[in-house]
């Protein structure tokens, strides 16, 4: 199963994301760059797709129901 | 008869009941058979050899004083290596896990015990169930194919007769990818349905345990048996459980079965596939349902708000093991937790928002059309070599990306969503189709494919190995 979808463009420059994961305590290994640089960089595009719904107003839901509340 | 794996859990109960067969007996022809098919299928990571017969030799002494525990009772199942168990380690198909014996037993595991089920082993998942790596398991249905994920294991044990049935999880089409690969039922039932104590997460508002089967009758007793109010799973909902057996006969008269092409039908659906299910549709429509088109265009975002949840929830899961032991995960697996870690707080935060408006929309959708479900092909495309997963398909994505466009949207609304058999590529490979119903509508669901089923021989058919095939 594979979940991103190529988006295309520059991918996140390596050392952003080594400034980024140290702040979080994070030591990504060299052989990790180029696959997380393009993975980060279609992540962080497809965000842009929620902007076609209307989120105002809209509270995250603080627990996960699938019930259906009329 | 010939070979006692080729029962349904349904026949093996009668049999069982008729004492034309026991426990033992079923559970040694379970254990031939794995040994007979793993050399080439790799689905089983944990075998209980042992442990298997004293339980079947159990079941068969309650038996003979006459306590039946149900129709479980004695038959042999198999579970992804991510439910817990004490006799033998839970590893979730990663070295970063080796060793790792729980201290108590997955509730699915012990109600399946309490059914009278006889647990011979688990069965390989992806890393973590993420379905990102590669692990060893092929589907029985092609040399070398892929066995789809993360539950592959357990799809390719129940097509290869290696286990009557089995567990899987889902967190964006886990059981159903799997299923409909290897021409399995396989159900991923409402959010809060099924317990998942005792089970190695991955997503915390995304995560499903359900039942991977030959039959939909088969699936139903095994949902029957694991279904219910778990406390020590403040997920589980207290909803009462309906007897998903009954009814299941019953006309199609009354239901309405909706159809998104734009989004489930998409380019990258492969035309033999696209033909299996129309044909689904006309055959339920000419047994009495009411097939309407539909249109929800919101389900554009789904994928966004599934992988927005699930990077960071996962992430959020497996920090300690990603700094602890970072080094022993699957790089392809590790990309993913390290991907997690970087996503702004705040994009989660719009995923949930954007996940209530997509809830309120697939609601309005069922409302105003008075749907039942909601009909699509599972995946796009039957299983493929494995050396072809990460070629692009029709619309420039690998394969497997597009694969989880239609198995998603269940996960990201919290909705049953059952997968069949519905025919075979001319390669002779298994198609899948998926009903996707409304909260705790899995009675609706099973009503639908058993419909289906009951016209077909797809069940009845075996994949192409082991000595044992006719």
């Amino acid at each position: 199963m594979a979940y991103l979808r190529s988006t295309g463009g520059d991918p996140v420059p390596p050392d952003r994301i080594r400034a980024l994961a140290s702040l979080f305590g994070l030591s990504v290994p060299v052989d990790d760059f180029d696959t997380l640089s393009v993975a980060l960089r279609d992540q962080l595009a497809s965000i842009a797709q929620l902007e076609a719904l209307n989120l105002a107003g809209v509270t995250p839901l603080p627990a996960f129901d699938p019930r259906w509340h009329e | 008869m010939s070979d006692l794996t080729d029962l349904t859990i349904v026949e093996a109960d009668r049999a069982l009941r008729h004492g034309a067969v026991s426990a033992v007996m079923l559970t040694e022809a379970t254990l031939e058979r794995i040994e007979e098919t793993e050399p080439r299928i790799h689905a089983y990571a944990h075998v209980y050899r042992r442990e298997a017969l004293d339980q079947a030799r159990d079941r068969d002494r309650e038996a003979a004083a006459g306590h039946w525990r149900g129709p479980l009772h004695g038959i042999p199942l198999a579970a992804k290596d991510l439910l817990y168990t004490t006799d033998a380690p839970t590893e979730a198909g990663s070295r970063a896990m080796e060793g790792f014996v729980a201290p108590d037993e997955a509730t699915v595991i012990e109600r399946l015990r309490e059914a009278g089920a006889v647990i011979v082993g688990k069965t390989v998942t992806h890393e973590l169930a993420y379905g990102v790596n590669e692990p060893p398991t092929r589907s029985p249905w092609g040399e070398g194919h892929y066995p789809g994920g993360s539950s592959a294991g357990s799809g390719a044990a129940v097509a290869a007769r290696s286990a009557f049935g089995a567990i899987g999880t889902d967190s964006g089409g886990s059981i159903r990818e799997p299923a409909a690969l290897n021409g399995l039922v396989g159900m991923k039932p409402t959010f809060g349905r099924v317990s998942r104590h005792g089970v190695v997460p991955l997503s915390s508002s995304l995560d499903h345990v359900g039942p991977m089967t030959r039959t939909v009758a088969d699936n139903a007793l095994l949902l029957q048996a694991i279904a219910g109010k778990d406390p020590r799973d403040p997920s589980t909902l207290d909803e009462p459980v309906p007897d998903y057996l009954r009814g299941m006969e019953g006309s199609l008269r009354g239901m309405t079965i909706g159809v998104e092409r734009r989004y489930f039908f998409g380019p990258a659906v492969k035309s033999e596939v696209r033909a299996a299910v129309d044909e689904v549709l006309s055959e339920l429509s000419a047994h009495g349902a009411d097939v309407i088109e539909v249109s929800m265009p919101e389900l554009d975002q789904v994928g966004t708000v599934g992988l927005t949840l699930l990077l960071a929830e996962a992430s959020a899961e497996h920090r300690g093991l990603l700094r602890e032991r970072g080094d022993r995960l699957d790089p392809a697996t590790r990309v993913m937790l390290e991907l997690g870690e970087l996503i702004p707080a705040t994009h989660y935060v719009l995923a949930q928002r954007a996940r209530t408006v997509l809830q309120r929309r697939i609601h309005d959708l069922f409302e105003s059309h008075a749907l039942d479900a909601l009909l699509s092909p599972t995946l796009p495309t039957t299983t493929v070599p494995m050396d072809a997963v990460r070629s692009p398909d029709e619309t420039g994505q690998e394969a497997m990306t597009s694969a989880i466009n239609a198995t998603w949207p269940a996960n990201v609304f919290g909705l049953p969503a059952l997968t069949f058999p519905c025919g075979f590529s001319s390669e002779g490979l298994p198609i899948g189709a998926q009903v996707m119903g409304r909260p705790f509508g899995e009675p609706s669901l099973y009503r639908i494919a058993r419909h289906y089923e009951r016209n077909h021989d797809w069940p009845a058919r075996r994949p192409p190995l082991g000595p044992s095939a006719p």
